[in-house]
């Protein structure tokens, strides 16, 4: 009987904690192996000093999902022929794992290539858009996600000084070649979007100039019919031209109207030997002609 | 070009990453080539032959006499490839000039390449046939390029061997012009006789005839 009730309780926890998503990914076709990994909460102790070492004001909605639960793990296969294919991953690092994201220290040689070539202190082609976080003390940069190796969603502190502890954070996603892309200004707002992109390969390029590879896209379209077409790249691009057939202009019929024939009414009563009859008399009208 | 590149040496190139490089598992996706120059330039044209690099920036080490030497970007993420996950521009020859720098490259001593893929199709991507042109004081003095001194002169005359006189021909042609037009004037309204009904020929109407 408490069995029972467990369960009951901790699938109502499963669904609530991400948004009922698991009983969507179920019912799709050729979704295999839903899996879950719960997760204890992290203490508050370890949040204070995590915020302590790093000098950084984790935001209420991350602070509360660190308390539910440290971190979380949601991963899907999907059935191909007849092989099993990871597909699906949702990821979130736990407080242990967020750590500040600096330059591997590999090459000590002087004026060897760092972080700061890639860093263009005159921003003015990039006005547009947000201020792009860097790569020195400027910002202080955590990883969420490591997107399983095609970039990085990392939780940005921008304007920093050293001492003083940051307060205001983005959520920006850091792609393979090290370019800055915009997701959102919350933690909460990038869980939303990362449950409702079902945790798809490569669905964080959907918001850089580029957008996902095509082997991506085929995921997307497969489980992502809806919001897949009203992709904005797809926008960009103008519809393909379609060559319509027109059938009945294709195999129009010539209409001919009939000839007014002399002979024609004594024909058409006629049996088969009256044809005949029809053919010779034509013949001697010929002859009698020259 | 036809001037000789400058002689330099181009070091192998190194990847950068941020975070633990050792526990991180993915490819890099920016490399960085060095080129070291044996004496300082001043550069008119990099040329290159692309494997696969999606986005490239030029820096440049300048010296400045007595001063330090002071790093500058002379060009920044300049588009190799127009879609990183096609192949369009994959294998290209690209040349960069001097007029699309954005600072003057005089008294270069080293050449920072930082190239940039940020698709997952490519397993790996570089630049290859690496080349540097200086300025040459020698483009300033020939007025004339090769190409054009071959040209033929206007002033000198044609030479008609075995061509009737332009004269005589032009005449004759203008009398059949005014022949052709005397003949498009003077059509009959009067039409050959047929026996065909709206088109079609009907075999049966040729037996009464």
């Amino acid at each position: 009987m408490e069995e029972v009730k467990d369960d009951k309780t901790y699938k109502g926890f499963v669904d609530r904690l991400t948004l009922g998503i698991t009983r969507v990914l179920e019912n799709l076709p050729g979704v295999l192996d839903v899996r879950f990994v719960e997760k204890a909460p992290a203490e508050k102790r370890c949040l204070l000093s995590w915020e302590q070492k790093n000098n950084c004001a984790l935001p209420e909605d991350l602070r509360d999902f660190y308390l539910t639960t440290d971190g979380f793990m949601l991963a899907w296969n999907s059935k191909l022929e007849n092989e099993v294919v990871p597909v699906g991953c949702m990821m979130i690092n736990n407080v242990a794992q967020l750590r500040p994201l600096i330059q591997s220290n590999v090459y000590c040689l002087p004026n060897a290539p760092t972080l700061a070539d890639l860093d263009f202190d005159d921003d003015i082609d990039g006005s547009d858009g947000p201020e792009k976080p860097h790569f020195d003390l400027r910002s202080r940069i955590f990883e969420l996600d490591s997107c399983n190796g095609n970039g990085k969603v990392c939780l940005v502190y921008k304007s920093c000084s050293p001492g003083v502890m940051a307060q205001q954070c983005e959520v920006w996603f850091l792609d393979r070649s090290l370019f800055w892309h915009y997701l959102t200004p919350s933690f909460t707002a990038y869980y939303r979007l990362m449950i409702t992109h079902l945790g798809l390969p490569e669905w964080q390029y959907n918001f850089t100039p580029y957008g996902p590879s095509p082997q991506a896209k085929q995921w997307a379209a497969l489980y992502q019919p809806l919001t897949f077409h009203s992709d904005p790249h797809l926008d960009t691009s103008s519809e393909p031209f379609l060559n319509k057939l027109d059938p009945t202009k294709a195999f129009r019929g010539k209409a001919k109207p009939p000839t007014p024939k002399k002979k024609q009414p004594a024909q058409v009563p006629a049996s088969g030997t009256g044809t005949a009859k029809g053919q010779g008399l034509s013949g001697r009208h010929s002859v009698a002609k020259r | 070009m036809s001037a000789e590149s400058v002689s330099c040496t181009v070091k192998s190139p190194v990847a950068l990453q941020i975070g633990d490089a050792v526990s991180d598992s993915s490819r890099p996706g920016v490399y960085i080539t060095d080129i070291t120059l044996a004496e300082p330039v001043n550069i008119q044209e990099i040329s290159f032959k692309n494997f696969y690099t999606a986005y490239l920036t030029v820096r440049l080490q300048r010296r400045h006499g007595s001063t330090a030497s002071k790093w500058v970007t002379c060009l920044k993420n300049y588009c190799l490839m127009g879609n990183p996950h096609a192949e369009a521009g994959s294998h290209d020859y690209f040349s960069i000039y001097r007029q699309q720098m954005s600072t003057e490259p005089d008294n270069v001593t080293t050449v920072r390449l930082i190239l940039r893929q940020p698709s997952s199709e490519w397993l790996s991507f570089s630049i290859e046939e690496i080349n540097i042109y200086p300025c040459t004081k020698e483009d300033s003095e020939r007025d004339v390029p090769a190409w054009l001194s071959t040209l033929t002169p206007v002033d000198e005359p044609l030479d008609l061997k075995g061509l009737p006189d332009p004269e005589t021909v032009s005449s004759s042609i203008q009398q059949m012009w005014a022949l052709t037009e005397i003949m498009q004037a003077s059509q009959t309204a009067a039409s050959i006789g047929r026996f065909d009904v709206e088109g079609a020929y009907d075999v049966k109407l040729l037996s009464y005839t």
